[in-house]
């Protein structure tokens, strides 16, 4: 029996469901596209909205479905939840700094100060409440690397609207993967317990 | 004949036969990891048939080692489980003791005897 292998099953659940990252990847594009200056307006900005917000609650509601039917539910241990509390609010403390128009934001920079913040945040995240596996290292690295690129000037004002919308991508494929851990996991957790039930009896 | 002397005596060695059956130990790990589990993520870890996991559920509950609270949410049975804290204790012990007796189990492989005093299931 892999004691490892069941306490991480049971103490890593509630933060690998990767697939909560499907509804986020609609709702951020979303704020990019109502963030661009020259985006849709009136009936298509309605028709925009009305339809990811639409697709974002229909994906939450299968998706709470699945977890509850398929894997079940578990309470964290109170200090798991603190450690939750602290990667969230680290994560909107290093957003705030980067998506502040008044702190490092400049209207003439030709690199994206909010996607490298949306990195760091997100790498900070995973590794106060996870532990940082490579999927993360390589998605969320190579999002922080495009960041600093200095490709961003043409983009104007936009640019963090237009880094929003990308970064619905990099966000789903991510969340993907924490759940292809997940399920790995759980499976290695009752393989695991088949080993020492042969050894058991 | 007075066996011959080990410097950890049988006690110190000796397994609890209630947490030591495979598909309890992996219910109380899972459990220790967590606050509460409900019986869907038990089944799910530890692959038990619903029956199973009941039965062993139940002879955990009877042993003070685990709480079982059921209720209906959405009009849907629900039961929820988690480990007392004297259940808390014994599965760390446990394991304490399999970490002792693995520690041990390598030097007698090279012929320091202790393979010859095998644990004693309480």
């Amino acid at each position: 029996m892999d004691r490892r292998a069941l306490e991480s099953a049971g103490a890593h659940f509630p933060y690998l469901q990767g697939l909560w990252t499907i509804p986020m990847g609609f709702t951020i594009p979303l704020a990019g596209v109502t963030n661009l200056r020259g985006g849709p307006h009136g009936a298509w900005l309605l028709a925009v909205v009305v339809g990811l917000v639409g697709l974002a609650a229909a994906s939450g509601l299968l998706i709470w479905w699945y977890y509850r039917d398929r894997y079940g539910n578990v309470t964290p241990t109170p200090s798991r939840q603190v450690r939750h509390v602290v990667a969230v609010g680290a994560w909107v403390a290093v957003l705030f700094v980067g998506a502040n128009r008044h702190l490092l934001w400049s209207p003439t920079s030709s690199i994206c100060i909010f996607a490298v913040a949306f990195a760091l945040a997100t790498l900070a995240y995973y590794v106060i409440l996870v532990g940082l596996r490579p999927h993360h290292v390589l998605i969320w690295g190579t999002v922080l690397v495009a960041g600093l690129l200095p490709v961003w000037g043409g983009l104007g004002v936009d640019r963090d609207a237009w880094a929003m919308v990308a970064l619905g991508v990099p966000l789903i494929g991510s969340g993907l993967l924490d759940q292809h851990l997940l399920a790995r996991a759980v499976a290695f957790a009752r393989s695991s317990d088949g080993e020492i039930d042969r050894v058991g009896t | 004949m007075s066996e011959p002397s080990h410097p950890l005596s049988h006690d110190a060695l000796s397994l609890d036969r209630l947490i030591h059956e495979p598909a309890r130990l992996a219910i109380m790990t899972v459990l220790s990891s967590v606050q509460a589990a409900d019986f869907v993520f038990l089944q799910t870890t530890t692959g038990l048939t619903k029956g199973n996991l009941s039965s062993h559920l139940s002879r955990l509950e009877e042993a003070g080692l685990i709480t079982i609270e059921k209720s209906f949410v959405r009009r849907r049975p629900h039961t929820d489980v988690a480990l007392t804290p004297v259940g808390r204790q014994r599965v760390a012990d446990h394991w304490a003791r399999l970490d002792q007796l693995k520690q041990l189990a390598e030097p007698s492989a090279e012929g320091s005897g202790v393979a010859d005093h095998p644990p004693r299931v309480r």
